[in-house]
C-alpha cells in the first residue's frame, strides 16, 4: 500500500510542485501590482489555485482585468494559463 | 512478585521485518534506506526502559538454509524475496546492536528462534531466578511460554505491544503454549508456507485441540470426530505432521550459552549517539537512557572552555552598548502575536548576540534598514510581533525554516531539531506553558540567555544552509538547469514571507449574523439526519459515540464487517472503512452526511466567530514551509478545508465579506493541474486541445468514446473528468470508479481506452521518473524537477498533508482524486 501511495504522489509531485511555484509567482507579481497601480487593494488569501483581494469599489472591475493579465503572464508553458476572475460583495459570489 | 532479574532474547530477524514493512521508508539525507533500524531501534529503547533487563541477547538468521528448508521445499517459499533495500538495513541493525554492548547469537543452519528456545530453556534449567523475556515481532515463539518465560510481541504495526504469559495465550487462543505446534499443524502458518490441513481454520483448530490435546491424540481418535472435519484431516495426515514438526522450534542446537556473556554491559553514550545522528534518529536520542545527562556532561565542559577562551557572548545590554552592525544580523523576538514584546535578541555571529529589554529608535533603526539583513527562523512570526509593537522589519533574507524545508521538503522539523540536525547541538525543548509564564513574568537570566542562544544558533544554521543550497545549485546548474533551489529560496520564497505577513495582518472579515445563521440551519439538518439514522437503525443511540455506533452497525444491524479493519477495540467506524460497506446499507451514506455536517459546524461555524478581532476580521496563518508539495497551506482556521464544490462550502463562503465600499475580487487558475500535466508530459493532442481552447474534459470523453465532440453527453464528461484527475494523481480503479459513478468493470475498461488514447500519460503514471525527465528546462523549482530519485518521494510518500491527501472535506472537485480510499486498493495497472 506504501508503495502504491509512493507512486501516487511520484506523479502528483512534479504537478503540485510546479503549480505551487505558479501560485506563489502570481503573489508576488500581486503584491507588484498592488504597489505600482493600486495602494489601497489588499490581497486577503490564497486557497487552492485562487487569490482573493479586497478592492476598492470604483477600482475593482480594471483591478480584475489587470490582476488576470498579471496571472496568465507570470510563467510560460506549452499550453495557456488561464486565471478566471469574479467580483462579488462576499466569497460565495466570486 | 520480587523483582527478578530477566534476560531479553532479542528475535531480530522477526523484529526487522516488522519493522521494515510497518513502517514508511525513512530515508536519511544520504539517501539510506533506514526504517527497519529505527524501529528496531526504537524497540529495543523501550524494552530496555520497560524491562530493565540483566541480561540481554539479539538472535539473527543467517543466509545459509536451514534444516526446514533442507526438509520442505516450499518452506517460506510464498513469502515474496524481501527487497534488497531490508537486507542492506541488517548490518546497520548489528552495527547498532553492538554500540549497545549487546552480544550477538547467530549459528549456520537454525533460525533465529531456534536459538532463542535454546537459550530459554537452558536458562530455565541452569538460573532458576531469571525470568525469560522474548522479544519478537511474529507469533512463532509462543510455544516458548511458560511460568519463567514470556514473549514481547509486537501487534498492529509497530505502536502496540501484548507480552504473552499463560494466561494471555489461552484468552487468545483457548490453548496452552505447549499446543501452539499442535495448532500451527492443523492450522499452518501461511506466512512460512505451512499448508497444515486444508479447510481447518483457527476455530476448528483450537476446538480439536482443546478436546483432544494433542495432534497425534486427535488422528487417535479419528472416528469420533463428525465426517467434514474427519475428511479433511485424514486427506492431510502427512502434512499436518510435518507442518507441526517444522513449526516446533529446536530448543537443543549445538551451542554454548553462558548467561555470564550476556550481561547488561553499560554502552558508549558517544558511539551510540553518533550512529543514531549518523542514521538521524532524532527523536530517539532523547529516548536513550542517560542521554540529558550526557549532553549536559559535554555542555558544561565546553561553556567551561568557552568562558575559558571568551569566545562566547551573550549580553544583556542597552542599545548603545550594541556593537556596529554592517551586513548581518539574526534577530529573535521575545514575544507572540499581538503581545507586548519583552524584548528581543541580536545576533551578530554565530557565538555572540544581545538582548535588549527596549526597542529604541536605534535598534527600530537597525530593524528598519533594507540594507542590513536579517536571518531567523519563521521571519513572518518575527515581522508580526514587532508590526504590533509599532516597529517595521526590513530585510528579511534568511528565513533558516525555509531553507531547511527547502532542503529537505516534507520534514517539517522543529528548531529544536534542526538545531541537532545541522549543528549536533542539543537544546531542550520548551515546556510551552512553563516557558511562557516564566518569559511573561520576570526576565530571568535563563530566558534571555535562551533567546541569545537562539539568534547565535540561527546565524550558525544560516552559515550551514547557504552552503547546502549553493553546493545543490551548483550541481544542478551542472546538470544544466538554469533555475535553482537558491533562485527558489531568494526570489520566490524569501519575497513571500512579508507578502504573506502582510495578508495575515490584513486578515479578511467574516460576517457572524451570516455564519450564525447557517449554524442554526445546520443545527435542523443534523437533528433531523439523527432522527433519520436512529430510525433507519431501529434503535436509540448517540452518532458521535464511535463505541455505540459500532455496537448498532455490526452487531445490532448486523452489517457485515468483513473487510472492515479492527482496532483495539472492535471494527472501525473510520471514514475510510465505512466506504466499503457504503452500497450495503443507506444509513451509511446517512451517517457520512451527519459526520460532515457536524464537522462543519464545529470546525467553521461554531468557531469562527470566536476567531476575528475587534473589526471582525479574521486572520489566519499561513505556513510556507509544511507542505511536501511546496503548496501554502493555512490553520487557525485552516480555511483549505471548506468544501469547495458543496452547496454547505457555497454557505459558509458567503459569510467571508468585503469591507464597506470595498468588493471582493477573486482570481482562479482554471485547471492548473491539467494544464501542467499536459506541459510536462507533453502530450500532443492534450496540448492541443487547451491551445485551441476546448473543454479538456469532452474533449477526453470523446476520444476515449472515439466519438464527436458534440455527442459527449453530461454523464460522459464527467466520468472523463474523473479520469483525467484520476490518471495525473495515479487514482485507483476503485476510486475513479466511486467518484465516476460506474462500475469496477466499466471503470477498468475506460481506463484501458484512456492509455490508449493517452500513451504519454500512461508512460508518465507507469513511470514517475520518466515524467519528470520530460520536465523541460521551465519547470522552476527543485521541487518540480529532482524527482527523478523514487526514494526520496518514497520518503515523502507517508510524510506531511499535500493538498489531495487524507481529509475527506477536501473536495475540490467532482473527481476528488487520490482521496483518502484511493490509497488502500491496489492500482491493477493499466494493462491489468
Amino acid at each position: 500500500m506504501l508503495r502504491n501511495q509512493a507512486d501516487r504522489m511520484a506523479v502528483n509531485m512534479p504537478i503540485q510542485g510546479l503549480a505551487a511555484d505558479i501560485i506563489k509567482l502570481a503573489m508576488i507579481a500581486a503584491d507588484k501590482l498592488i504597489r505600482e497601480k493600486y495602494r489601497e487593494v489588499r490581497m486577503v488569501l490564497q486557497i487552492h489555485d485562487e487569490l482573493l483581494f479586497e478592492v476598492p469599489e470604483p477600482q475593482s472591475e480594471k483591478f480584475a482585468r489587470d490582476i488576470k493579465a498579471e496571472m496568465e503572464g507570470v510563467f510560460s508553458m506549452s499550453v495557456p494559463l488561464i486565471a478566471d476572475v469574479k467580483i462579488g460583495d462576499n466569497w460565495g459570489e466570486v | 512478585m520480587a523483582t527478578k532479574k530477566r534476560l531479553i532474547l532479542i528475535d531480530s530477524n522477526a523484529l526487522i521485518h516488522r519493522a521494515y514493512h510497518a513502517l514508511p521508508p525513512l530515508t536519511t539525507k544520504k539517501g539510506e534506506i533506514v526504517n527497519a533500524v529505527y524501529g528496531y531501534t526504537s524497540v529495543l529503547l523501550n524494552v530496555l526502559a520497560k524491562f530493565k533487563p540483566e541480561y540481554i541477547v539479539a538472535a539473527f538468521d543467517l543466509k545459509e538454509p536451514t534444516f526446514r528448508h533442507k526438509e520442505f521445499k516450499d518452506y517460506k517459499a510464498t513469502r515474496v524475496k524481501a527487497p534488497d533495500d531490508l537486507y542492506a538495513q541488517i548490518p546497520r541493525v548489528k552495527e547498532l546492536v553492538e554500540a549497545f554492548n549487546i552480544p550477538i547469537a547467530e549459528k549456520a543452519g537454525y533460525e533465529a528462534d531456534d536459538l532463542l528456545a535454546t537459550f530459554a530453556r537452558k536458562t530455565e534449567k541452569l538460573h532458576p531466578d531469571v525470568e525469560v523475556i522474548v522479544v519478537t515481532g511474529d507469533l512463532d515463539t509462543l510455544q516458548l511460554v511458560n511460568d519463567r518465560t514470556k514473549v514481547f510481541a509486537l501487534r498492529r504495526g509497530m505502536s502496540d505491544s501484548v507480552l504473552y504469559d499463560e494466561k494471555a495465550i489461552f484468552e487468545r487462543y483457548g490453548l496452552k503454549p505447549d499446543q501452539m505446534n499442535d495448532y500451527k499443524g492443523l492450522r499452518g502458518d501461511p506466512s512460512d508456507n505451512l499448508p497444515g490441513v486444508k479447510g481447518v481454520g483457527e476455530k476448528t483448530a483450537a476446538e480439536l485441540l482443546q478436546k483432544y490435546g494433542t495432534l497425534e491424540n486427535i488422528y487417535k481418535n479419528l472416528p469420533e470426530i463428525k465426517e467434514g472435519i474427519r475428511k479433511k484431516l485424514e486427506k492431510d495426515k502427512v502434512q499436518a505432521y510435518f507442518s507441526k514438526r517444522l513449526a516446533t522450534l529446536v530448543d537443543n542446537v549445538p551451542v554454548d550459552f553462558d548467561l555470564e556473556k550476556a550481561r547488561a554491559e553499560d554502552f558508549s553514550r558517544v558511539k551510540v549517539i553518533n550512529l543514531l545522528r549518523e542514521m538521524e534518529f532524532f527523536s530517539l536520542l532523547r529516548r536513550l537512557p542517560g542521554y540529558e545527562e550526557h549532553m549536559k556532561d559535554i555542555e558544561e565542559e565546553k561553556s567551561v572552555q568557552e568562558e575559558k577562551s571568551g569566545e562566547i557572548a551573550y549580553k544583556k545590554i542597552q542599545s548603545n552598548e550594541l556593537p556596529l552592525i554592517k551586513k548581518y544580523v539574526s534577530i529573535s523576538s521575545d514575544g507572540e502575536i499581538g503581545e507586548i514584546l519583552n524584548g528581543m535578541a541580536l545576533g551578530i555571529d554565530s557565538r555572540s548576540a544581545f538582548y535588549v529589554s527596549k526597542i529604541d529608535e536605534k535598534i527600530k533603526n537597525i530593524l528598519a534598514d533594507e540594507k542590513i539583513k536579517k536571518i531567523g527562523f519563521d521571519l513572518k512570526k518575527d515581522w508580526r510581533i514587532l508590526d504590533g509593537n509599532k516597529t517595521p522589519l526590513k530585510g528579511m533574507d534568511f528565513d533558516v525554516q525555509i531553507a531547511a524545508y527547502l532542503l529537505k521538503s516534507g520534514s517539517n522539523l522543529s528548531w529544536e531539531d534542526l538545531v541537532m540536525q545541522e549543528l549536533g547541538v542539543m537544546v531542550e525543548k520548551e515546556d510551552k506553558k512553563k516557558g511562557q509564564a516564566t518569559l511573561v513574568f520576570q526576565e530571568d537570566e535563563k530566558a534571555f540567555e535562551k533567546i541569545c542562544r537562539r539568534a547565535a544558533l540561527n546565524f550558525s544554521l544560516k552559515e550551514k544552509l547557504e552552503k547546502d543550497l549553493e553546493k545543490i545549485s551548483r550541481e544542478q546548474l551542472e546538470y544544466g538547469k538554469e533555475k535553482t533551489i537558491k533562485t527558489l529560496f531568494e526570489n520566490i520564497e524569501m519575497p513571500l514571507v512579508e507578502i504573506l505577513a502582510r495578508m495575515e495582518k490584513a486578515g479578511i472579515k467574516i460576517n457572524k449574523t451570516v455564519l450564525r445563521g447557517i449554524s442554526e440551519k445546520l443545527d435542523r439538518r443534523v437533528e433531523k439526519l439523527d432522527k433519520e439514522i436512529q430510525k433507519m437503525a431501529g434503535v436509540e443511540f448517540n452518532v458521535n459515540s464511535n463505541v455505540q455506533l459500532r455496537e448498532v452497525l455490526y452487531e445490532k444491524m448486523k452489517i457485515p464487517a468483513t473487510d472492515i479493519k479492527k482496532g483495539k477495540t472492535g471494527y472501525s467506524t473510520a471514514s475510510p472503512e465505512l466506504q466499503k460497506i457504503k452500497s450495503l446499507h443507506p444509513v451509511i451514506e446517512k451517517i457520512e452526511e451527519y459526520r460532515e455536517l457536524f464537522k462543519l459546524k464545529t470546525t467553521y461555524l461554531d468557531t469562527l466567530p470566536n476567531m476575528t478581532d475587534s473589526f471582525s476580521r479574521l486572520h489566519t496563518t499561513f505556513n510556507q514551509a509544511v507542505t511536501t508539495t511546496g503548496r501554502l497551506s493555512s490553520s487557525d482556521p485552516n480555511l483549505q478545508n471548506i468544501p469547495i464544490r458543496t452547496e454547505l462550502g457555497q454557505m459558509i463562503r458567503t459569510a467571508f465579506e468585503a469591507e464597506q465600499g470595498y468588493r471582493l475580487v477573486s482570481a482562479d487558475y482554471s485547471q492548473i493541474e491539467l494544464r501542467i500535466a499536459a506541459h510536462l508530459s507533453g502530450d500532443v493532442r492534450m496540448i492541443t486541445t487547451f491551445l485551441s481552447g476546448e473543454d479538456i474534459h469532452t474533449a477526453t470523453a470523446a476520444r476515449v468514446n472515439k466519438i464527436d465532440l458534440d455527442k459527449v453527453g453530461k454523464k460522459m464528461r464527467s466520468a472523463a473528468k474523473a479520469l483525467n484527475f484520476g490518471i495525473i494523481y495515479g487514482m485507483s480503479t476503485f476510486g475513479f470508479a466511486q467518484s465516476a459513478g460506474v462500475d469496477q468493470e466499466e471503470a477498468r475498461e475506460f481506463i484501458r481506452k484512456y492509455f490508449a488514447n493517452y500513451p504519454q500519460g500512461r508512460s508518465a503514471r507507469v513511470h514517475p521518473e520518466i515524467f519528470c525527465q520530460l520536465s523541460p528546462g521551465g519547470a522552476i523549482s527543485r521541487r518540480g524537477e529532482n524527482f527523478g530519485a523514487r526514494k526520496r518521494i518514497r520518503r515523502n510518500g507517508n510524510g506531511t498533508t499535500p493538498l489531495y491527501s487524507g481529509n475527506k472535506l477536501v473536495k475540490r472537485d467532482a473527481a476528488q482524486p487520490g482521496g483518502p480510499d484511493g490509497g488502500q486498493y491496489a492500482y491493477p495497472g493499466p494493462g491489468g
